[in-house]
């Protein structure tokens, strides 16, 4: 079924997003059918094809147009950034206008479309088309008769373009239960693109997809995408293979001890990080941090905030003494807020890919990143996994510092994410909060981090007016103590203190007993020389008197 | 563009101004002419212009008077334009597409 890719050539549409999808672009010199219903972005498709060819591959092109005029089209275009007009005086762009006003129009005998051939042959010629579109070749059927004779024109119309090795494109709307309403795709054999605009979730989203390309594969799935002031735009797709450069060059946190935890250096750049806790347990906080430490080093953040405005992140980061201030005016950050439900969720990945694309930013923080998730039904859970894989992988791909906070919900396990991204991650710290005699300690711990040797303790922190704070271990115990409990530690602290003395008095007590015992030892001892000296004295004064009579023994009676 | 064929008229604003496009040696092109002149010696009574126009020398004529399907006929007076396209063999679906007053036609 797939053929080398050499079998084929093909015409890049310079679509970001799409040449990737079908490994090149469409089949050069051949028909291409894209369809779909009203407003799905059919001609502008069709006509980014042929200003992209013109602007960047060096491709004139010819757009006849059926149902626009020339000066809507124009008009239409240049609010996707597409300068018509300049292109048609440079010769870069051709538009045929082909107005069908079937009203004043009878029959009367046997025609041809030599006329539309003709008109398509002098424009090619012109300007030395590579490119041409039919937008949309359909009309034809509504305004003339005989569809019979248009249908015998139309596969000659596509042979005949295909003898001049154009690269066309054919717009068609969508039929009822068929793909075109008028069977177009019986001519179009090479490649067949399908746009849909549907609401899911009852946000509506534009999808892209390549329902046949003959002689080449192709990406099947249906690819969400997104029209902007720069065309169209189709989300990143799955990467297959984990090919991404692992880099070693280390990044702070933008918290003194936090770096001491992950290493004593911090994160690894183009790691994923995510921060999870409940509500109020600081994860933008440390955000923060990270924003602030990444934009002192001149790095580019993009910062997404899914739950609150620009200027409010800004204000609350002012309160913990972090000033983001200065590295928005220097465009360093960049923070890009809207509300989960603005539009679908995937459209949300297909436009944060494209601002990290267009802010070409280093670093990403997405905050909170289950804000999807929450939105969305439980059978969208698995798509909205898969995209925020895609994500995911995309920044890592990239070599995109990715810096995620994800709300967990009061009841789950904490370390529990809702999107079950955990494999994805290469840093995951669990921030809680212990509520305990009216006080909330907050907590911090590393669950993981790859590839350094981090810290397994939990520390307490404090969200103070210079930020973050990371209290030493030790100094943990009676810091944060207030009421009933205060008193009770402080008992307690006494009681250890007063133990602690009688232990020492204890232990200097039997001290002093063992040095009496040892005195007295040695009292002992010296009293027992003493006497045992005094005996052999004794005993050596009784020799000394003796000797006389000792001797005069032997020589004695017997 | 071949000059005028058919009977010459006066410059009133009544004349009937037919102007036929064709495409070269295509056979319906040359057909549709011929069934042209049958067509008015038989059914015009009062004067008229004839234009053959041929798009296969200049295209781009087919561009700006938007002509797509070959061979057209085009009245251009009296106002409005009125198109029939084929090779003219069916002349009732002519005077029709034409729109002829019934003082210019003998029809039927």
């Amino acid at each position: 079924m797939i053929r080398p890719s050499t079998s084929l050539t093909k015409a890049k549409t310079g679509i970001q997003g799409f040449d990737q999808i079908t490994g090149g672009g469409l089949p050069q010199a051949r028909s291409t059918l894209i369809c779909g219903g009203p407003g799905c972005g059919k001609t502008l498709f069709a006509m980014e094809f042929l200003v992209r060819g013109a602007t960047d591959y060096g491709e004139p092109g010819v757009f006849v147009a059926f149902e626009e005029s020339i000066a809507e089209l124009c008009e239409n275009f240049t609010s996707v950034g597409f300068d018509l007009t300049a292109l048609m005086e440079h010769q870069h762009l051709l538009i045929d206008e082909i107005k069908l006003e079937s009203e004043q129009l009878t029959t009367a005998g046997a025609f041809d479309l030599d006329g539309l051939f003709l008109r398509l042959a002098d424009a090619i010629e012109r300007i030395g088309a590579k490119r041409v579109v039919l937008d949309t070749l359909e009309r034809l059927f509504a305004s003339l008769p005989n569809p019979q004779v248009l249908r015998t024109e139309l596969s000659r119309l596509l042979r005949w373009l295909k003898d001049r090795g154009v690269t066309v494109i054919l717009t068609a709307e969508r039929g009822d239960g068929t793909l075109t309403r008028y069977g177009l795709e019986e001519y179009v054999s090479d490649c067949v693109v399908v746009l849909t605009h549907e609401p899911r979730n009852l946000i509506s989203t534009r999808y892209l997809k390549v329902l046949k390309y003959r002689g080449s594969s192709h990406g099947t799935n249906e690819y969400p995408f997104l029209i902007d002031h720069h065309g169209i735009s189709i989300a990143p797709i799955t990467s297959v293979t984990l090919t991404h450069e692992a880099s070693r060059e280390r990044l702070s946190s933008g918290v003194e001890h936090l770096d001491d935890m992950l290493g004593g250096a911090g994160f690894y750049r183009g790691s994923s990080i995510l921060v999870s806790g409940t509500a109020g347990t600081g994860k933008t906080s440390l955000a923060g941090h990270f924003t602030a430490a990444a934009c002192k080093r001149g790095e580019r953040v993009l910062y997404f905030a899914f739950e609150e405005s620009a200027s409010q992140i800004t204000r609350n980061m002012e309160s913990i003494g972090i000033d983001l201030r200065p590295w928005l005016e220097q465009d360093l950050l960049h923070i890009h807020a809207t509300r989960p439900s603005f539009t679908g969720l995937e459209m949300h990945l297909t436009l944060m890919h494209k601002a990290i694309l267009d802010y070409s930013a280093q670093n990403v923080v997405i905050d909170p990143l289950n804000s999807f998730a929450e939105s969305s039904e439980t059978k969208q859970m698995l798509e909205v996994k898969a995209m925020l894989m895609r994500m995911l992988d995309y920044l890592k791909q990239q070599g995109i510092t990715g810096y995620f906070t994800s709300l967990t919900s009061g009841g789950a396990a904490l370390d529990h994410t809702d999107v079950a991204i955990s494999s994805l991650i290469d840093t995951w710290i669990l921030l809680s909060a212990i509520d305990s005699h009216g006080v909330r300690k907050r907590q911090l711990g590393i669950i993981k981090s790859r590839g350094m040797s981090h810290s397994s303790q939990t520390r307490e922190f404090l969200l103070t007016d210079q930020g973050v704070k990371l209290l030493d271990p030790q100094a943990e115990i009676s810091r944060h103590l207030s009421g009933s409990e205060r008193v009770a530690e402080e008992n307690r602290l006494r009681a250890l203190h007063s133990a602690q003395q009688r232990k020492l008095a204890y232990q200097r007590e039997q001290l002093e007993l063992q040095r009496t015992l040892m005195e007295t030892r040695i009292d002992t001892l010296r009293a027992e020389y003493g006497l045992r000296a005094a005996q052999l004295e004794g005993l050596l004064e009784a020799e000394a008197k003796t000797p006389t009579t000792r001797q005069a023994q032997p020589g004695g009676t017997t | 563009m071949n000059a005028g064929v058919g009977t010459p008229a006066e410059a009133t604003e009544e004349v009937l101004r037919l102007r036929l496009y064709v495409v070269g040696r295509n056979p319906k092109s040359i057909i549709a002419q011929r069934n042209l002149t049958c067509f008015c010696e038989r059914h015009l009574t009062t004067p008229y212009q004839i234009e053959i126009v041929d798009l296969s020398s200049n295209p781009e004529i087919a561009r700006k008077d938007q002509i797509l399907a070959t061979p057209t006929l085009v009245r251009l007076t009296p106002a409005p334009e009125r198109r029939v396209i084929g090779d003219l063999s069916d002349s009732d679906s002519v005077i029709f597409g034409l729109d002829l007053p019934a003082s210019v036609s003998s029809a039927i």
